[in-house]
């Protein structure tokens, strides 16, 4: 690309000449393998369906897909499996139910269980029961219906259990503003 | 000025003729003017995006400066405004010199000039009203499209008459990307503009879904291609050349990449829609041919840089070389960049993050900006017949506008990254790591700041220019005209059918541009049409009641689509987080589409029944009471606003033109369904302790919202009055 190579050509546009210059070596095979590059990707995906499709790439990340993928299914289901209905009462454990409730609940349950979108969690009566299954399943499971969300996809096992274990703490605690209550009178 | 000098002729018969430099003078400066007030409007959105973090006290809660409206109208007046003024700018000084012939109409140019500017200002009332069509880049509505088309039409007519009766024989390369990028952007512009009006100012697309989506990112991809590079590769092939006093590096090169570069670039539009709901073989076709365009797009760049070949010492010294440089340089990373984005391994990060708002901005701030600063401090000397105010303030504007652009990219990079990164992570038991998106939002606000500087840095850098060019008209005397001789052009026989006999042909040149660019849409939109396999029919998917229709025009009107999109990808860590992969069958009522294209909020698209009508009441009226921490605007107005109901049954008409199955006649009573529907809603608010009335704007949004993405389980069974 030196510049004895150059010719001008017999143009001249408003002053502008123009060489005659070939095109570089470099961009027309640059040129040529991307399209075969191209021409093979699409015969590869589409043509002869030998690569996966989107739908087919997508059940793979569960399937077939990386062990990692399937082993941290498996885990997860276990967990869930395995998960305890026992109110935790250890003070520590309490905090950090307190820290998800406030992370996740307050701005329907109220900062001290009050209510306010949802139901008031400090009195005796409740729509889908008491107590620390119920509370868990509701948590687990969500009320779609009445706009409790499931926070399956959101916490974990442990996550439900300490919420919930925070949550029972709260009864009879009369916050300010408190919801009138809603659903049937518990009594365990 | 220097004279054709190959053929030599008699005095006798040279022609006198001037070029107009006022109708030069006006686009140069509604470049400047609506360049600042483009990039105004995008500090100040970009001060937006992390204000609620750190100032919340700016979130005055007023509809008109909200987020969703300001951003259609930045986007706009950077592309069409700046961008297009600047366009015009070099076409209407580089034109008629390169033709040797003055612009045929002067009128026409001052209808196109004042028509443009009238289009700008209506666009700069309508978006911050509300008013949009809820497509990105083709935001107007339609009147404004209608008023649009015309102007380009004059434009059209002005540029191919000026060539019709110009005296060189042959068109020089920069005129054969003016022409091609003429007649696709009329192309583009018609086609995804294609509506069913329901009122004076509003408007149905005549697409649906898929469909509707496909369209819009041919259009959407496409001027990009044809506003923001092609009419820009034009100019650069004119600019460049004068400012360096050097001879085009290779004819040969600009024939073969400037065909290539218009056939392929059309049909890269669907990279836009990978893993969206859009069939395989589209997504495909989008990312081959975005790969294949990597060395047509860099042709440009190689016959640029190495037109400087042997002047590189000019380029330290020259301030305006240095700018064509950048934005020689910025427009082949952003060209090289864009096609590894197409890759679908890499777009599975990248789509819906600030990666994309850093690339665009490297190709606009970069490529577009630079350039029409360089053409600017060139042009405008030249007309007032005088030198530059200040060399030291144009090269102080070149190097905070280099500064500018690198502290707006680079953090915008790493947002992205980081985001893309942080959705995808799973915890070792199995569990989304960051399960709450916020979580994803808030580690970015930083980013966002250090973006705004960057941001700051280039608007000052465009005053500085705007002080330099004013002091330069000062010091000179501006030529309205300038007068030229020239023989007539001699009509040659016997010419040999080649490329050379094409650049003698305008017509014959426009037409062979418009084959070459329809082939690729054709290919891609009409088998979408016409082939129902592509859009999988899903029965239980229903028409949206006459309120949710209002609540979605609603959400359109706010540009919720802005930050939120309405597609979920087929990836595990997306249907953990937002339920079941979106299908194309999903879609088939939705005109326009609202698949979005960023996700600065969560997906929307199944929504419907995840939280109480209560929770978004109260999230509308102030996010950050539901969400600490969230940076999406208040909306305290959709609580104050009364529905407006005058168009109920016009829109249910509209949308029966389009084969929506209401039943016969339903127009006539949807108003009936409007009212039931609300007072449920109000009901249920009642019982959560909020008193509204069924009337407010709020209750059709929670509608729609209600309603997305719902219709797949088979819960919805919306209800339609018989007439």
């Amino acid at each position: 690309m030196s510049q004895t190579e150059d010719k001008l050509l017999e143009h001249n546009y408003d002053g502008i000449l123009e060489y005659d210059n070939p095109l570089p070596k470099w961009w027309v095979w640059l040129f040529i393998l991307t399209v075969i590059w191209g021409i093979g990707y699409f015969f590869y995906y589409n043509i002869a369906e030998i690569g996966p499709s989107q739908h087919e790439e997508y059940l793979a990340e569960f399937n077939t897909g990386s062990a990692d993928a399937m082993r941290l299914i498996q885990q997860m289901n276990e967990k869930w499996a395995a998960i305890a209905y026992v109110p935790i009462t250890d003070n520590d454990a309490l905090e950090q139910g307190k820290a998800i409730y406030i992370k996740n609940c307050v701005s329907c349950h109220g900062a001290n269980g009050e209510g306010g979108i949802g139901p008031n969690v400090t009195d005796n009566y409740y729509i889908h029961g008491g107590g620390i299954e119920n509370t868990m399943n509701v948590i687990i499971n969500g009320v779609p219906e009445k706009g409790m969300i499931s926070w399956k996809p959101l916490l974990t096992p442990e996550e439900v259990q300490l919420v919930a274990s925070y949550i029972l703490t709260l009864k009879g605690t009369q916050p300010a503003n408190a919801k009138a209550p809603q659903g049937e009178l518990w009594e365990q | 000025m220097s004279n054709d000098s190959t053929v030599s002729v008699n005095p006798k018969d040279l022609e006198t003729f001037s070029y107009d430099n006022v109708i030069v003078r006006n686009f140069a400066w509604a470049t400047i003017i609506w360049g600042i007030v483009g990039f105004l409007v995008g500090l100040i959105i970009a001060i937006q995006m992390f204000a609620p973090a750190y100032f919340p006290f700016l979130d005055v809660g007023i509809s008109y400066l909200s987020f969703g409206r300001l951003r259609p109208l930045h986007t706009n007046a950077v592309i069409f405004a700046f961008v297009g003024n600047a366009i015009f700018m070099g076409v209407y000084y580089s034109l008629p010199r390169l033709a040797k012939a003055p612009m045929w109409s002067i009128l026409l140019s001052k209808l196109h000039f004042w028509g443009w500017q009238l289009i700008i200002v209506s666009a700069a009332v309508t978006f911050p009203l509300g008013l949009t069509q809820g497509k990105e880049y083709a935001e107007l509505i339609w009147p404004i499209d209608v008023a649009v088309a015309v102007v380009w039409v004059i434009f059209g007519i002005n540029m191919l008459m000026t060539l019709i009766k110009r005296r060189e024989r042959h068109m020089y390369v920069a005129i054969w990307f003016y022409i091609a990028s003429w007649v696709t952007v009329a192309v583009l512009h018609i086609v995804n503009s294609l509506v069913i009006p329901y009122s004076l100012l509003s408007s149905y697309p005549i697409y649906t879904g898929v469909q509707d989506a496909l369209v819009q990112w041919w259009y959407g991809h496409n001027a990009v291609a044809f506003f923001l590079t092609t009419p820009f590769l034009g100019l650069m092939y004119y600019f460049l050349p004068k400012a360096a006093n050097r001879p085009v590096y290779s004819y040969r090169l600009s024939i073969i990449h400037f065909w290539s570069l218009i056939f392929l670039y059309i049909w890269a539009g669907p990279h836009h829609l990978l893993y969206s709901s859009t069939p395989d073989w589209v997504q495909s076709l989008g990312t081959v041919f975005s790969i294949m365009l990597i060395a047509p797009s860099w042709g440009g760049m190689i016959n640029g840089l190495l037109t400087l070949r042997g002047v590189w010492d000019k380029v330290r010294e020259d301030p305006i070389l240095k700018f064509m440089v950048v934005a020689i340089t910025a427009y082949g990373m952003a060209v090289f960049e864009g096609p590894m984005l197409s890759i679908k391994s890499f777009n599975a990060l990248s789509h819906f993050t600030d990666w994309t708002i850093a690339h665009v901005h490297v190709g606009a701030l970069g490529w577009n900006g630079m350039l029409t600063f360089a053409i600017l401090y060139w042009i405008i000397p030249k007309m007032w017949k005088t030198d530059l105010y200040s060399k030291k303030l144009a090269n102080l504007h070149f190097w905070i506008g280099f500064l500018g652009i690198l502290i707006y990219a680079a953090p915008l990079y790493w947002a992205g990254i980081t985001q893309g990164l942080m959705w995808k992570q799973f915890s070792p038991d199995g569990f989304l790591m960051y399960r709450n998106f916020l979580e994803t939002v808030t580690h970015l606000v930083p980013m966002y700041a250090i973006r705004a500087l960057g941001g700051t840095l280039f608007l000052t850098g465009a005053i500085v220019m705007l002080y330099n060019l004013i002091m330069t008209m000062k010091r000179g005397t501006f030529m309205a005209e300038e007068t030229f001789k020239a023989p007539a052009m001699v009509s040659s026989h016997n010419e040999k059918v080649n490329h050379r006999w094409l650049e003698g042909k305008p017509m014959p040149f426009l037409i062979a541009s418009l084959i070459v660019i329809l082939v690729g849409g054709i290919f891609e939109i009409v088998p979408m049409q016409v082939i129902k396999s592509n859009v999988p029919t899903i029965t239980s998917v229903k028409p949206y009641t006459p309120l949710e229709l209002h609540g979605r025009d609603i959400y359109i009107r706010e540009g919720c689509y802005l930050c939120h999109s309405q597609m979920i990808r087929p990836f595990r860590n997306e249907t953990e987080r937002y339920g079941e992969y979106s299908k194309a069958g999903e879609f088939v009522y939705d005109t326009p589409f609202q698949w979005g294209s960023k996700r600065t909020g969560p997906d929307l698209h199944r929504i419907g029944g995840k939280y109480p009508h209560a929770w978004h009441y109260q999230h509308m009226y102030d996010p950050q009471s539901i969400a600490p921490g969230s940076i999406m605007p208040r909306y305290p107005w959709l609580l104050e606003n009364s529905l407006d109901t005058s168009h109920t049954s016009n829109k249910i008409r509209a949308l029966m033109t389009l084969n929506f199955p209401y039943p016969h006649g339903y127009d006539n009573v949807a108003y009936i369904d409007v009212q039931t529907q609300a007072m449920e809603i109000v009901e249920d608010l009642k019982i959560s302790g909020i008193e509204t009335t069924y009337d407010k704007e709020i209750i059709a949004l929670i509608a729609y919202l209600q309603r997305l993405g719902t219709d797949i389980k088979g819960e919805s069974k919306p209800i339609f009055s018989k007439p």
